[in-house]
Protein backbone atom coordinates (compact mmCIF):
# COMPACT_ATOMS: atom_id res chain seq x y z
CA UNK A 1 0.00 0.00 0.00
CA UNK A 2 1.07 3.49 -0.49
CA UNK A 3 0.91 6.80 1.82
CA UNK A 4 1.64 9.72 0.36
CA UNK A 5 2.92 12.83 2.32
CA UNK A 6 5.43 12.61 5.20
CA UNK A 7 3.42 14.89 7.39
CA UNK A 8 1.98 14.43 10.91
CA UNK A 9 -0.75 12.43 9.27
CA UNK A 10 1.30 10.69 6.81
CA UNK A 11 4.25 9.17 9.71
CA UNK A 12 1.60 8.02 11.47
CA UNK A 13 -0.66 6.01 8.53
CA UNK A 14 3.10 4.53 6.86
CA UNK A 15 3.43 3.78 10.75
CA UNK A 16 -0.20 1.78 12.05
CA UNK A 17 0.11 0.07 8.65
CA UNK A 18 3.29 -1.04 8.77
CA UNK A 19 3.14 -2.22 12.72
CA UNK A 20 -0.03 -3.78 11.06
CA UNK A 21 2.11 -6.11 9.33
CA UNK A 22 1.41 -4.38 5.50
CA UNK A 23 3.93 -3.71 3.51
CA UNK A 24 3.99 0.33 2.56
CA UNK A 25 6.10 2.86 0.40
CA UNK A 26 5.69 6.15 1.81
CA UNK A 27 6.23 9.21 0.07
CA UNK A 28 8.00 12.42 0.78
CA UNK A 29 7.81 15.74 -1.33
CA UNK A 30 10.88 17.48 0.55
CA UNK A 31 14.54 15.50 2.18
CA UNK A 32 13.32 15.22 5.54
CA UNK A 33 9.76 13.87 7.49
CA UNK A 34 7.46 15.90 8.98
CA UNK A 35 5.49 18.00 6.31
CA UNK A 36 4.38 21.25 7.93
CA UNK A 37 5.52 20.55 11.53
CA UNK A 38 9.00 20.74 9.89
CA UNK A 39 8.91 22.33 6.54
CA UNK A 40 7.01 25.48 8.15
CA UNK A 41 8.41 24.78 11.39
CA UNK A 42 4.94 25.18 13.46
CA UNK A 43 7.28 24.85 17.19
CA UNK A 44 3.83 23.79 19.08
CA UNK A 45 1.71 20.58 18.57
CA UNK A 46 -2.03 21.52 19.22
CA UNK A 47 -4.63 18.71 19.77
CA UNK A 48 -2.70 16.50 21.90
CA UNK A 49 -4.49 17.44 25.47
CA UNK A 50 -7.61 18.90 26.87
CA UNK A 51 -8.62 22.81 27.40
CA UNK A 52 -8.12 23.29 30.97
CA UNK A 53 -7.94 26.64 33.01
CA UNK A 54 -7.98 24.91 36.68
CA UNK A 55 -5.26 21.38 35.92
CA UNK A 56 -1.83 22.22 36.08
CA UNK A 57 -0.78 19.78 34.13
CA UNK A 58 -1.98 18.30 30.14
CA UNK A 59 -4.60 15.62 30.11
CA UNK A 60 -3.91 13.75 26.79
CA UNK A 61 -7.15 14.07 24.83
CA UNK A 62 -6.08 10.15 23.31
CA UNK A 63 -4.34 7.19 23.60
CA UNK A 64 -2.16 5.15 20.99
CA UNK A 65 0.42 6.96 18.42
CA UNK A 66 0.00 10.54 19.02
CA UNK A 67 0.69 10.28 22.81
CA UNK A 68 3.46 8.06 21.81
CA UNK A 69 5.01 10.48 19.51
CA UNK A 70 4.48 13.37 21.69
CA UNK A 71 6.31 11.55 24.67
CA UNK A 72 9.32 10.60 22.74
CA UNK A 73 9.35 14.40 21.26
CA UNK A 74 9.31 15.86 24.78
CA UNK A 75 12.53 13.95 25.24
CA UNK A 76 14.27 14.71 22.73
CA UNK A 77 13.21 18.80 22.57
CA UNK A 78 13.49 18.73 26.22
CA UNK A 79 10.26 19.88 26.46
CA UNK A 80 6.95 20.20 28.27
CA UNK A 81 2.95 20.82 27.82
CA UNK A 82 2.62 24.15 27.88
CA UNK A 83 -0.22 26.18 28.92
CA UNK A 84 -1.16 29.19 26.91
CA UNK A 85 -4.26 31.81 27.49
CA UNK A 86 -7.78 30.34 27.17
CA UNK A 87 -6.64 26.98 29.14
CA UNK A 88 -4.98 25.70 25.70
CA UNK A 89 -2.26 22.96 26.61
CA UNK A 90 0.14 22.79 23.59
CA UNK A 91 3.91 20.53 23.41
CA UNK A 92 6.22 23.28 21.82
CA UNK A 93 8.87 21.34 20.11
CA UNK A 94 12.27 21.71 17.83
CA UNK A 95 11.45 21.20 14.31
CA UNK A 96 15.03 19.50 13.59
CA UNK A 97 13.77 17.14 16.40
CA UNK A 98 10.45 16.72 15.24
CA UNK A 99 12.10 15.34 11.68
CA UNK A 100 14.93 13.59 13.36
CA UNK A 101 12.27 11.52 15.94
CA UNK A 102 9.52 10.75 12.30
CA UNK A 103 12.29 9.20 10.94
CA UNK A 104 13.31 7.15 13.84
CA UNK A 105 9.69 5.81 14.31
CA UNK A 106 9.66 4.98 10.70
CA UNK A 107 13.06 3.06 10.28
CA UNK A 108 11.87 1.15 13.46
CA UNK A 109 9.82 -0.65 10.76
CA UNK A 110 11.00 -2.95 8.21
CA UNK A 111 8.08 -3.24 6.09
CA UNK A 112 8.08 0.54 5.67
CA UNK A 113 10.12 1.79 2.36
CA UNK A 114 10.71 5.76 2.26
CA UNK A 115 11.01 7.37 -0.84
CA UNK A 116 12.31 11.40 -0.39
CA UNK A 117 12.43 13.77 -2.94
CA UNK A 118 9.19 12.91 -4.63
CA UNK A 119 6.09 13.86 -5.26
CA UNK A 120 2.60 12.76 -7.48
CA UNK A 121 2.12 14.04 -10.63
CA UNK A 122 -0.89 12.08 -12.08
CA UNK A 123 -3.15 9.02 -10.84
CA UNK A 124 -5.36 6.49 -12.18
CA UNK A 125 -8.47 5.05 -11.33
CA UNK A 126 -10.52 2.28 -12.85
CA UNK A 127 -13.58 0.99 -11.10
CA UNK A 128 -13.74 3.18 -7.94
CA UNK A 129 -10.21 2.43 -7.23
CA UNK A 130 -6.56 4.50 -7.32
CA UNK A 131 -4.91 1.75 -9.68
CA UNK A 132 -1.51 3.55 -10.42
CA UNK A 133 0.43 6.53 -9.19
CA UNK A 134 2.59 7.71 -11.23
CA UNK A 135 5.28 10.43 -9.04
CA UNK A 136 8.56 12.10 -9.51
CA UNK A 137 11.29 11.00 -7.75
CA UNK A 138 13.96 13.28 -7.56
CA UNK A 139 14.42 13.37 -11.69
CA UNK A 140 12.88 10.01 -12.52
CA UNK A 141 9.51 8.94 -13.26
CA UNK A 142 8.29 6.16 -10.80
CA UNK A 143 5.23 4.53 -11.18
CA UNK A 144 3.71 2.40 -8.35
CA UNK A 145 0.47 0.20 -8.63
CA UNK A 146 -0.78 0.22 -4.69
CA UNK A 147 -3.64 -1.82 -3.54
CA UNK A 148 -4.24 0.75 -1.18
CA UNK A 149 -3.96 4.43 -1.03
CA UNK A 150 -3.48 6.49 1.78
CA UNK A 151 -3.68 10.75 0.80
CA UNK A 152 -1.98 12.33 3.66
CA UNK A 153 -0.64 15.14 0.71
CA UNK A 154 -2.77 17.94 3.13
CA UNK A 155 -4.03 19.00 -0.61
CA UNK A 156 -6.21 16.00 -1.37
CA UNK A 157 -3.77 15.80 -4.17
CA UNK A 158 -3.75 11.84 -5.03
CA UNK A 159 -7.63 11.57 -4.15
CA UNK A 160 -8.36 14.54 -6.61
CA UNK A 161 -6.53 13.07 -9.34
CA UNK A 162 -7.78 10.08 -8.73
CA UNK A 163 -11.51 11.94 -9.79
CA UNK A 164 -12.48 12.27 -6.06
CA UNK A 165 -15.13 15.16 -5.24
CA UNK A 166 -13.12 17.69 -3.24
CA UNK A 167 -13.55 21.31 -2.08
CA UNK A 168 -11.21 23.94 -2.35
CA UNK A 169 -10.27 25.43 1.45
CA UNK A 170 -7.25 27.79 0.57
CA UNK A 171 -9.32 30.98 1.17
CA UNK A 172 -10.35 29.42 4.62
CA UNK A 173 -7.62 31.10 6.44
CA UNK A 174 -4.22 33.30 5.76
CA UNK A 175 -0.57 31.88 6.04
CA UNK A 176 2.56 32.40 8.05
CA UNK A 177 6.28 32.53 7.57
CA UNK A 178 8.46 31.50 10.49
CA UNK A 179 11.42 32.97 11.18
CA UNK A 180 13.99 32.42 13.77
CA UNK A 181 16.27 35.39 16.16
CA UNK A 182 18.68 34.82 18.33
CA UNK A 183 20.61 37.01 20.83
CA UNK A 184 17.04 39.01 21.90
CA UNK A 185 16.82 39.92 25.58
CA UNK A 186 14.79 36.82 26.95
CA UNK A 187 12.98 39.07 29.05
CA UNK A 188 11.05 40.64 25.48
CA UNK A 189 8.81 37.08 25.63
CA UNK A 190 7.71 37.99 29.41
CA UNK A 191 6.65 40.79 28.25
CA UNK A 192 4.38 39.53 25.34
CA UNK A 193 6.78 41.26 22.44
CA UNK A 194 4.80 44.68 23.89
CA UNK A 195 7.93 46.84 22.66
CA UNK A 196 8.09 45.09 19.48
CA UNK A 197 4.36 45.32 18.99
CA UNK A 198 4.47 49.14 20.33
CA UNK A 199 7.34 50.36 17.57
CA UNK A 200 5.67 47.88 14.81
CA UNK A 201 2.33 49.60 15.43
CA UNK A 202 3.78 53.41 15.31
CA UNK A 203 6.24 52.15 12.10
CA UNK A 204 3.11 51.32 10.57
CA UNK A 205 0.96 54.28 11.02
CA UNK A 206 4.09 56.47 9.51
CA UNK A 207 4.15 54.48 6.79
CA UNK A 208 7.77 53.33 7.20
CA UNK A 209 6.92 50.20 7.45
CA UNK A 210 4.53 47.84 5.48
CA UNK A 211 0.69 46.96 7.32
CA UNK A 212 1.97 43.40 7.29
CA UNK A 213 4.98 43.79 9.34
CA UNK A 214 2.39 44.45 12.55
CA UNK A 215 0.76 41.06 11.88
CA UNK A 216 3.88 39.58 13.63
CA UNK A 217 3.80 36.85 16.49
CA UNK A 218 5.64 34.50 19.18
CA UNK A 219 5.56 30.96 18.78
CA UNK A 220 4.60 29.94 22.39
CA UNK A 221 7.21 28.46 24.16
CA UNK A 222 10.05 30.09 22.52
CA UNK A 223 12.36 32.82 23.74
CA UNK A 224 13.97 31.08 27.04
CA UNK A 225 17.80 31.20 26.25
CA UNK A 226 17.65 34.59 23.63
CA UNK A 227 16.12 32.55 20.48
CA UNK A 228 12.77 33.65 19.27
CA UNK A 229 10.55 31.83 16.87
CA UNK A 230 8.73 34.26 15.30
CA UNK A 231 5.31 33.85 13.13
CA UNK A 232 4.34 36.40 10.19
CA UNK A 233 0.90 35.90 9.49
CA UNK A 234 0.04 37.17 6.08
CA UNK A 235 -3.61 37.89 4.50
CA UNK A 236 -6.04 35.23 2.90
CA UNK A 237 -5.98 34.47 -0.25
CA UNK A 238 -8.10 35.98 -3.03
CA UNK A 239 -10.78 33.94 -4.55
CA UNK A 240 -9.22 35.19 -8.24
CA UNK A 241 -6.01 33.79 -7.82
CA UNK A 242 -5.04 30.48 -8.65
CA UNK A 243 -3.43 29.05 -5.56
CA UNK A 244 0.00 28.22 -7.04
CA UNK A 245 0.25 31.56 -7.60
CA UNK A 246 -1.13 32.87 -4.74
CA UNK A 247 1.52 30.48 -3.00
CA UNK A 248 4.35 32.31 -5.31
CA UNK A 249 3.34 35.49 -4.51
CA UNK A 250 2.86 35.16 -0.60
CA UNK A 251 6.53 33.20 -0.32
CA UNK A 252 8.19 35.88 -2.39
CA UNK A 253 6.53 38.80 -0.45
CA UNK A 254 7.04 37.55 3.27
CA UNK A 255 10.42 36.88 2.53
CA UNK A 256 11.31 40.41 1.13
CA UNK A 257 9.65 41.45 4.46
CA UNK A 258 12.23 40.18 6.56
CA UNK A 259 15.21 41.85 5.78
CA UNK A 260 13.51 45.69 7.02
CA UNK A 261 11.78 44.12 9.72
CA UNK A 262 14.55 42.71 11.38
CA UNK A 263 16.41 45.38 10.46
CA UNK A 264 13.73 47.80 12.15
CA UNK A 265 13.56 45.88 14.96
CA UNK A 266 17.64 46.01 15.79
CA UNK A 267 17.74 49.91 15.21
CA UNK A 268 14.52 50.73 17.17
CA UNK A 269 13.87 47.87 20.30
CA UNK A 270 16.46 47.63 22.85
CA UNK A 271 15.61 43.99 23.43
CA UNK A 272 16.22 43.16 19.88
CA UNK A 273 19.77 45.37 19.87
CA UNK A 274 21.90 42.51 19.01
CA UNK A 275 19.47 40.43 17.02
CA UNK A 276 20.70 38.02 14.28
CA UNK A 277 18.49 36.27 12.01
CA UNK A 278 19.21 32.92 12.01
CA UNK A 279 16.76 30.94 9.90
CA UNK A 280 13.76 31.15 7.58
CA UNK A 281 11.35 27.77 7.27
CA UNK A 282 11.89 26.61 3.70
CA UNK A 283 8.10 26.85 3.16
CA UNK A 284 4.99 29.14 4.60
CA UNK A 285 2.69 27.59 6.90
CA UNK A 286 -0.46 26.44 4.95
CA UNK A 287 -3.30 26.23 7.32
CA UNK A 288 -6.01 25.48 4.67
CA UNK A 289 -6.17 23.78 1.94
CA UNK A 290 -8.19 21.45 -0.75
CA UNK A 291 -10.05 18.19 1.22
CA UNK A 292 -12.49 15.36 0.07
CA UNK A 293 -16.20 15.73 0.54
CA UNK A 294 -16.12 12.36 1.86
CA UNK A 295 -19.07 10.10 2.96
CA UNK A 296 -19.25 12.08 6.31
CA UNK A 297 -18.03 15.47 6.82
CA UNK A 298 -17.46 16.66 9.97
CA UNK A 299 -19.54 19.92 10.31
CA UNK A 300 -19.18 22.71 12.74
CA UNK A 301 -21.98 21.73 14.93
CA UNK A 302 -20.62 18.77 15.39
CA UNK A 303 -17.56 20.45 16.54
CA UNK A 304 -18.93 22.85 18.70
CA UNK A 305 -21.54 20.51 20.38
CA UNK A 306 -18.78 17.63 21.20
CA UNK A 307 -20.73 15.18 19.25
CA UNK A 308 -19.78 11.27 19.77
CA UNK A 309 -19.63 9.08 17.33
CA UNK A 310 -19.96 5.13 17.29
CA UNK A 311 -17.22 4.88 14.34
CA UNK A 312 -15.30 8.06 15.93
CA UNK A 313 -11.80 6.88 14.81
CA UNK A 314 -10.22 9.90 16.53
CA UNK A 315 -10.68 12.56 18.70
CA UNK A 316 -10.39 16.53 18.07
CA UNK A 317 -9.44 19.10 21.33
CA UNK A 318 -8.67 21.91 19.74
CA UNK A 319 -10.71 24.86 19.63
CA UNK A 320 -12.21 26.53 16.14
CA UNK A 321 -9.25 29.16 15.56
CA UNK A 322 -9.85 31.17 12.31
CA UNK A 323 -6.45 33.01 10.86
CA UNK A 324 -8.25 35.60 8.55
CA UNK A 325 -7.19 39.44 7.82
CA UNK A 326 -6.92 40.69 11.90
CA UNK A 327 -3.55 39.93 12.98
CA UNK A 328 -4.96 36.90 15.95
CA UNK A 329 -6.95 34.71 15.42
CA UNK A 330 -10.85 34.29 16.24
CA UNK A 331 -11.34 31.52 18.52
CA UNK A 332 -14.43 29.56 18.77
CA UNK A 333 -14.49 27.55 21.94
CA UNK A 334 -16.36 24.63 23.49
CA UNK A 335 -16.51 23.20 26.76
CA UNK A 336 -13.23 22.76 28.78
CA UNK A 337 -12.41 19.26 29.23
CA UNK A 338 -14.17 18.61 26.05
CA UNK A 339 -13.85 16.69 22.90
CA UNK A 340 -15.55 15.64 19.76
CA UNK A 341 -14.86 12.38 17.62
CA UNK A 342 -13.93 12.48 13.94
CA UNK A 343 -16.34 9.44 12.18
CA UNK A 344 -14.50 6.71 10.44
CA UNK A 345 -16.22 8.02 7.08
CA UNK A 346 -15.03 11.35 7.35
CA UNK A 347 -11.80 9.87 5.62
CA UNK A 348 -13.42 8.04 2.86
CA UNK A 349 -14.00 9.78 -0.53
CA UNK A 350 -17.43 8.58 -1.71
CA UNK A 351 -15.71 7.86 -5.55
CA UNK A 352 -12.96 5.48 -4.00
CA UNK A 353 -12.79 2.79 -2.96
CA UNK A 354 -9.54 1.69 -1.96
CA UNK A 355 -8.54 5.49 -0.67
CA UNK A 356 -8.47 7.13 2.69
CA UNK A 357 -7.24 10.40 3.01
CA UNK A 358 -6.01 11.85 6.97
CA UNK A 359 -4.96 15.15 8.61
CA UNK A 360 -6.22 18.48 6.65
CA UNK A 361 -7.62 16.56 3.32
CA UNK A 362 -10.19 14.64 5.52
CA UNK A 363 -13.67 15.79 4.48
CA UNK A 364 -14.98 18.79 7.13
CA UNK A 365 -16.63 22.06 6.71
CA UNK A 366 -14.83 25.13 6.76
CA UNK A 367 -15.11 26.02 10.25
CA UNK A 368 -14.80 22.25 11.52
CA UNK A 369 -11.23 22.27 9.81
CA UNK A 370 -10.05 25.11 11.62
CA UNK A 371 -10.09 23.06 14.65
CA UNK A 372 -9.24 19.48 13.11
CA UNK A 373 -6.66 20.53 10.99
CA UNK A 374 -4.07 20.76 14.15
CA UNK A 375 -1.02 18.51 14.07
CA UNK A 376 -1.95 16.38 17.09
CA UNK A 377 -5.34 15.87 15.67
CA UNK A 378 -3.85 14.76 12.26
CA UNK A 379 -1.30 12.39 13.76
CA UNK A 380 -4.79 10.54 15.15
CA UNK A 381 -6.14 10.39 11.68
CA UNK A 382 -3.25 9.36 10.05
CA UNK A 383 -3.11 6.68 12.81
CA UNK A 384 -6.79 5.19 11.94
CA UNK A 385 -6.69 5.66 8.07
CA UNK A 386 -3.17 3.64 8.01
CA UNK A 387 -4.74 1.05 10.11
CA UNK A 388 -7.68 0.59 8.09
CA UNK A 389 -5.78 0.62 4.94
CA UNK A 390 -3.74 -2.04 6.12
CA UNK A 391 -7.20 -3.89 6.93
CA UNK A 392 -8.15 -3.75 3.47
CA UNK A 393 -5.20 -4.86 2.08
CA UNK A 394 -4.91 -7.81 3.99
CA UNK A 395 -8.67 -8.36 3.24
CA UNK A 396 -9.56 -7.92 6.50
CA UNK A 397 -13.24 -5.75 7.27
CA UNK A 398 -13.44 -2.22 7.78
CA UNK A 399 -15.13 -3.14 11.35
CA UNK A 400 -12.52 -4.76 12.56
CA UNK A 401 -10.19 -1.80 11.98
CA UNK A 402 -12.75 0.33 13.26
CA UNK A 403 -12.73 -1.42 16.63
CA UNK A 404 -8.73 -1.91 17.15
CA UNK A 405 -8.77 1.70 16.68
CA UNK A 406 -11.11 2.52 18.79
CA UNK A 407 -9.51 0.72 21.66
CA UNK A 408 -6.03 2.25 20.53
CA UNK A 409 -7.87 5.56 21.78
CA UNK A 410 -8.33 4.49 25.55
CA UNK B 1 1.59 68.97 27.20
CA UNK B 2 1.67 68.58 30.55
CA UNK B 3 1.63 64.88 31.80
CA UNK B 4 -1.47 64.00 34.02
CA UNK B 5 0.21 63.15 37.62
CA UNK B 6 -3.07 62.22 39.49
CA UNK B 7 -3.33 57.91 39.62
CA UNK B 8 -7.43 58.37 40.48
CA UNK B 9 -7.62 60.53 37.58
CA UNK B 10 -5.47 58.39 35.31
CA UNK B 11 -7.37 55.39 36.63
CA UNK B 12 -10.45 56.55 35.60
CA UNK B 13 -9.43 57.93 31.98
CA UNK B 14 -7.58 54.01 31.22
CA UNK B 15 -10.97 52.56 33.08
CA UNK B 16 -13.06 54.86 30.27
CA UNK B 17 -10.96 53.82 27.32
CA UNK B 18 -10.86 49.96 27.96
CA UNK B 19 -14.71 49.87 28.64
CA UNK B 20 -15.03 51.67 25.40
CA UNK B 21 -12.29 49.85 22.84
CA UNK B 22 -12.07 46.36 24.64
CA UNK B 23 -14.69 45.19 27.03
CA UNK B 24 -17.46 43.08 25.75
CA UNK B 25 -20.90 44.00 26.68
CA UNK B 26 -22.14 42.55 30.07
CA UNK B 27 -18.60 41.93 31.40
CA UNK B 28 -17.96 42.89 34.72
CA UNK B 29 -14.92 45.11 35.14
CA UNK B 30 -12.96 47.48 37.10
CA UNK B 31 -9.81 49.23 37.68
CA UNK B 32 -8.43 46.32 40.33
CA UNK B 33 -9.39 42.91 38.03
CA UNK B 34 -7.35 41.34 36.36
CA UNK B 35 -6.86 42.96 32.92
CA UNK B 36 -6.15 39.48 31.46
CA UNK B 37 -9.71 38.36 32.33
CA UNK B 38 -11.45 41.40 30.75
CA UNK B 39 -10.17 39.99 27.77
CA UNK B 40 -6.56 42.68 27.27
CA UNK B 41 -4.65 40.72 25.50
CA UNK B 42 -0.91 41.60 24.31
CA UNK B 43 -2.73 43.62 21.12
CA UNK B 44 -5.52 45.56 23.29
CA UNK B 45 -2.32 46.47 25.78
CA UNK B 46 -0.09 47.77 23.19
CA UNK B 47 -3.46 50.39 22.08
CA UNK B 48 -3.79 51.28 26.00
CA UNK B 49 0.00 51.80 26.30
CA UNK B 50 -0.15 54.26 23.18
CA UNK B 51 -3.18 55.66 24.64
CA UNK B 52 -0.74 56.72 27.44
CA UNK B 53 1.47 57.92 25.67
CA UNK B 54 -0.91 60.04 22.87
CA UNK B 55 -3.27 61.55 25.86
CA UNK B 56 -1.47 61.50 29.28
CA UNK B 57 1.83 62.58 27.61
CA UNK B 58 4.13 59.69 29.45
CA UNK B 59 6.20 57.38 27.21
CA UNK B 60 6.16 54.26 28.99
CA UNK B 61 9.83 53.07 28.75
CA UNK B 62 10.38 49.34 27.67
CA UNK B 63 12.05 48.34 31.26
CA UNK B 64 8.75 49.31 32.50
CA UNK B 65 6.28 47.13 30.20
CA UNK B 66 6.18 44.51 33.08
CA UNK B 67 3.59 42.18 33.94
CA UNK B 68 3.23 43.25 37.45
CA UNK B 69 2.96 46.84 35.66
CA UNK B 70 0.21 45.62 33.13
CA UNK B 71 -1.51 43.33 35.84
CA UNK B 72 -4.54 45.71 36.37
CA UNK B 73 -5.62 49.67 35.50
CA UNK B 74 -4.76 50.86 38.65
CA UNK B 75 -1.26 49.06 38.57
CA UNK B 76 -0.53 50.59 35.31
CA UNK B 77 -1.99 54.39 36.45
CA UNK B 78 0.46 54.05 39.44
CA UNK B 79 3.30 53.58 36.60
CA UNK B 80 2.02 56.44 34.55
CA UNK B 81 2.06 58.68 37.75
CA UNK B 82 5.37 57.77 38.81
CA UNK B 83 6.40 58.39 35.44
CA UNK B 84 5.04 61.70 35.20
CA UNK B 85 6.74 62.50 38.44
CA UNK B 86 9.81 61.97 37.77
CA UNK B 87 9.56 63.47 34.16
CA UNK B 88 8.24 66.83 35.98
CA UNK B 89 11.32 66.20 38.48
CA UNK B 90 13.97 65.84 35.62
CA UNK B 91 12.32 68.80 33.52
Amino acid sequence: MLVIGGGAAGVAAATAAGRAGARVILLERYGFLGGLATTAEVGTICGLYLRDTVATSATPVTGGFPMEFAGRLQQSSHTKPLCMNGGLWVLPYFPTDFARLADAIISEIKEVELILHTVVASVRAEDSRIIEVCSLAWNEQLQIHPSVVVDCTGEATAAALGGAAAENGAMDQSPALVFVLENVDPGLAKRGLLEVRRELRQAVQRGSLPALCERLSLIPGSGANGSFAFKLSLLPAKATTAFWQQLTHWEREARALLEPLVRFLTIQVAACRNARLVSVAPQLGIRSGRRILGRSRLTDDAVLSLRKSPVGIARGSWPMERWSDNPKPEMTYFAERGYYDLPFDCLRPVELDNTFAAGRCLSATTGAMTSARVIGTAMATGWAAGTAAAFRASGRSLEEAIALIRKQME
Amino acid sequence: MTPEKDPKIIAARLCEFVRTNFVAEGVDFNENGPLSEAGIDSFALVELVLFCERVLGVRVPDSQLTSANLASISSLASCIAELAHTAHKTA
